[in-house]
């Protein structure tokens, strides 16, 4: 654990250190993380907020405001918050490492390891290799079989105690919660085991799957709006909460409910 | 057909859309990767890796927690 997140500044400050001539001025011009004014700060989060990924949770925040959960909105925009900074000092760190090799090919020097200078693809694949980094020591094989049935007993387990406890309750909240945080914190160690990344997603798959992401956005949001008020479910609009409540009323659903939410959990910690 | 139905529809349409496009990722050649592939492509970095986890534990909490 002490890796968390431990590969982002030692980058930084040397490259903030670089002689400023030419691209190296732009690498020097960007002050070092520690003497970043607040403007500065602010740049580097917007940066990082045209992220999918931030945008989405700053959509799901604010569903989850007007929903009556301005707690929970709050929390997933802090969280977003500190993504986008996060992301935003990841691509800062990348556009240094790419003024420091051009400076360096710029200058004709060699690298250390004798091979010729290397052009601006270096430094953003540097920044790409420093995001696969993980605090685990990702696994080649699938978990061993005894592993994965204590796992498969742990979950139902699991979801038959949570799901035996009333919804919005203490008990049922502590529990996803819990889980929840752990899985968050999984990831953001890093991956899990050795996984090939899929090549950049071709136009038509962006449309296709964007498409759907953004039909179903909007067509929860319209029942949302739909409702005689924006905590009162409606009948004659339902969102998918309101046509879930019948199948999560009891515990057999719950606990089914709570199992599907396990695996999907389990699925994404192994991409 | 009343609103209801309308409503219900456009999620079941949504629904069907999802399985269509993955049956096409998986079994045409259209460049339309699949669900596993979208989301392995997504959480490469930290970001998306985080993001998406903050998502999933996000809908554990809006239809359990308080």
């Amino acid at each position: 654990m002490g890796r968390l997140g431990s590969n982002k500044r030692p980058e930084l400050d040397s490259a903030a250190k670089t002689p400023a001539a030419g691209p190296r001025a732009h690498a020097a011009a960007v002050p070092a993380n520690d003497s970043m004014g607040f403007v500065d700060r602010v740049l580097v989060t917007l940066t990082g907020a045209r992220q999918l990924i931030v945008l989405i949770l700053l959509a799901i925040a604010f569903m989850t405001v007007i929903s009556g959960k301005p707690l929970d909105g709050l929390l997933i925009t802090v969280i977003a918050t500190a993504l986008a900074w996060d992301a935003g000092m990841r691509a800062r760190a990348a556009a240094l490492a790419a003024a420091r090799v051009a400076a360096a090919a710029a200058a004709g020097l060699a690298q250390p390891d004798g091979s010729p200078p290397a052009g601006d693809g270096q430094g953003r694949a540097a920044a790409v290799e420093a995001d696969r980094v993980s605090a685990w020591r990702p696994r080649t094989e699938r978990p061993r079989p005894r592993i994965l049935a204590l796992g498969v007993v742990g979950a139902v387990s699991y979801a038959f105690i949570t799901g035996s406890f009333t919804r919005y309750s203490w008990p049922a909240t502590a529990g996803v919660v819990g889980l929840g945080s752990a899985g968050v914190l999984v990831g953001w160690g890093g991956p899990i085991r050795q996984r090939s990344i899929p090549g950049k997603i071709a136009r038509t798959g962006v449309i296709a799957w964007g498409s759907l992401l953004v039909f179903g956005g909007l067509w929860e949001l319209a029942a949302l709006l739909g409702q005689p008020n924006i905590t009162t479910s409606s009948y004659a609009h339902p969102t998918i909460s309101t046509l879930t409540d019948p199948l999560l009323a009891a515990t057999p659903g719950r606990a089914v409910a709570l199992l599907i939410w396990i695996a999907a959990g389990w699925w994404l910690i192994e991409r | 057909m009343n609103s209801h139905d309308v409503t219900v529809t456009g999620f079941l349409v949504l629904l069907a859309g999802v399985i269509g496009t993955e049956v096409t990722a998986r079994k045409t050649r259209a460049q339309v990767p699949t669900i596993s592939r979208l989301f392995t492509r997504i959480m490469r970095t930290r970001t998306g890796r985080v993001g998406v986890l903050v998502a999933w534990a996000w809908v554990g909490l809006h239809f359990f927690a308080k």
